[in-house]
């Protein structure tokens, strides 16, 4: 049965913040490796299948995410990977399977729907920045109309965060004005203002110029140092080895190998797997 | 509040400093209670004979419809667009069966049909205002052509700008009053002010149901034996008349144009 969402009350959100506020403050973070993953499973996809009319996206997807794990999904383009994702926060409605996102079950029941995202925290391949506010008002403008936060304390976490990604002088600017590792690192530091418990970057770098790649990666991986709950469809596979907890390789809408990054790197245990490998590695 | 209605208000009326503020409200509001004019036209206060709104006449009674009618049309061709491209049939089959109808019969008919043949139809004594009726069916008429040229807006927003606000959990109005709509309506003012200014021009057909608008007044005028002769100067007169306004309305959205850029679409 899927558990009733229950909406945060202004004072509790008020009082995540502070905390969160707070442990900037404290010393830093472990290192990613030495973080542990809790045991609370934050995301459970159980043989989720989607078509496309007579097309065939994601077959039998069964996948479990804990609290702190880290994910990436990588894949020859057309595999699905996009589209796996995309149904975690109903971007893409699955048909058939469940998905479950933190305890609450994602139906055509549009108060879930919109609790799950309100959870989840999405980056795109194109920014997908909205062109009209400058970069605060985006940043604010889902905490003060979806969290209820008053304009000032929207202000000063839009402010934290743009700071985390090491623009907050960009905060007046439009996004048009700004390159596109800037924009990227806004479109992070949007997200993060909602306080998600999850985040999903579907290829976050693909769009990048190479000297900005780094830039955003970096970003990224401070998210993974302090213990976010990360998918990440990308094909970098440097943040791969150092970042994720699972690799998972999708072909044909089908998860074909799942493994830690270190054997998934050096002993791939399918055909499929070996030659997309050594498609992206020797080049 | 309705923040579709209220994107659109910001669009037009408040500069960006009042964004995600009340203070934006406050402003229209505080613009809308400037209705001085309105008693001054309408009379029965300080003494003022009261005047009749079948008696209202010339620049007035151009200015009085074409603004009602585009702040009535306005809102109402956001809506009727929303509803165009709405997912639900219902809503969708309602909105495009009422364009297709309003934009398919010439705007004399409207007039016409409001004044002459509306009040055959509604009971013995209930008759209401000459005016009013042409108002409706002016501001009826104009969102119809109001909704299509919003439409055109609305589907130039790319995808992905639905999915980011949909991804941050924002419901359908709020996706629409804060990320769509206010992008949408800025691609279109081009359009918008054209379909103003035909709207500004097109009020002058209301002589045919006997309201006289500066044209009528003209006209009218021109018939008149003291007024002999002087057709020519009249008619140029008013139309130097209706170029000032319909210029003022351009330059006026040229302006406007310039200052939502914010220079995304110059790269
Ligand atoms: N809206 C859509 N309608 C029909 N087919 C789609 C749609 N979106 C994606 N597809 C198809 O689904 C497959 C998977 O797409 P996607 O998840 O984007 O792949 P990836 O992200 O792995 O490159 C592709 O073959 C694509 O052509
Ligand atoms: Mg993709």
């Amino acid at each position: 049965m899927p558990a009733t969402p229950t909406s945060l009350s202004p004072e509790a959100v008020t009082e995540s913040i502070d905390s969160m506020l707070k442990a900037t403050t404290t010393p830093p973070s472990p290192p990613a490796s030495r973080l542990t993953v809790s045991a609370q499973v934050m995301i459970q996809m159980i043989d989720v299948n989607k078509w496309y009319g007579q097309f065939h996206v994601l077959k039998d997807i069964n996948l479990t995410v804990r609290k702190g794990e880290r994910i990436v999904i990588c894949g020859p383009s057309g595999s699905g990977k996009s589209t796996l994702i995309r149904c975690i926060n109903r971007l893409e409605e699955h048909q058939r399977g469940r998905i479950i996102v933190d305890g609450t079950e994602l139906t055509n029941n549009l108060k879930h729907i919109e609790h799950v995202r309100r959870e989840i925290g999405m980056v795109f391949q194109h920014f997908n920045l909205f062109p009209h506010l400058k970069v605060l008002d985006n940043c604010m403008l889902a905490p003060i109309w979806v969290r209820k936060l008053p304009r000032a304390q929207a202000e000063e976490m839009a402010m934290h965060y743009l700071k985390r990604v090491k623009i907050p002088e960009q905060a007046q600017k439009y996004p048009g004005q700004l390159s596109g590792g800037q924009q990227q690192r806004v479109a992070i530091a949007r997200s993060l203002c909602m306080n998600p418990r999850i985040m999903l970057f579907d290829e976050p770098t693909s769009a990048l110029d190479p000297e900005m790649i780094k830039e955003v990666l970096d970003t990224m991986v401070g998210l993974a140092e302090e213990g976010m709950t990360m998918l990440c469809v990308t094909h970098e596979m440097g943040f791969a080895r150092t970042v994720a907890n699972r690799v998972i390789f999708m072909d044909g809408g089908e998860i074909m190998e799942e493994n830690e990054p270190t054997e998934f790197f050096n002993n791939p245990r399918s055909e499929r797997t070996k030659l997309f490998l050594s498609q992206i590695l020797h080049h | 509040m309705s923040p579709c209605c209220w994107a659109s208000c910001r669009l037009f009326f408040c500069s960006s400093e009042h964004f995600l503020t009340s203070a934006g409200w406050a402003s229209i509001c505080c613009r809308s209670t400037r209705c001085w004019w309105y008693f001054l036209l309408v009379g029965d206060v300080f003494g003022l004979p009261q005047v009749e709104t079948s008696r209202w006449g010339g620049l007035m009674l151009t200015l009085v419809i074409s603004i009602v009618g585009m702040a009535a049309a306005f809102p109402l061709g956001i809506l009727l667009a929303l509803g165009r491209r709405s997912q639900l049939p219902i809503i969708r089959a309602v909105c495009v069966v009422f364009i297709e109808f309003w934009r398919g019969i010439p705007l004399i008919t409207v007039l016409f049909m409001s004044s002459v043949m509306l009040p055959l139809f509604l009971p013995e004594g209930m008759n209401f205002n000459k005016l009013l009726r042409a108002l409706i069916g002016v501001a009826l008429f104009e969102a119809a052509y109001m909704a299509e040229v919003v439409r055109g807006g609305l589907q130039a927003i790319p995808k992905g700008q639905y999915e980011a606000a949909a991804a941050l959990g924002l419901g359908y109005w709020r996706m629409m009053g804060l990320i769509i709509l206010p992008q949408a309506l800025k691609l279109v003012i081009p359009g918008i002010v054209n379909t103003f200014i035909a709207l500004f021009k097109d009020t002058t057909l209301v002589i045919i149901i006997g309201l006289f608008d500066l044209l009528g007044s003209i006209h009218s005028a021109a018939t008149d034996p003291k007024w002999l002769g002087y057709a020519t100067e009249g008619y140029v007169f008013a139309a130097l008349v209706f170029w000032m306004f319909c210029f003022a309305m351009s330059r006026y959205s040229q302006a406007l144009e310039r200052r939502l850029d914010t220079g995304h679409s110059k790269r």
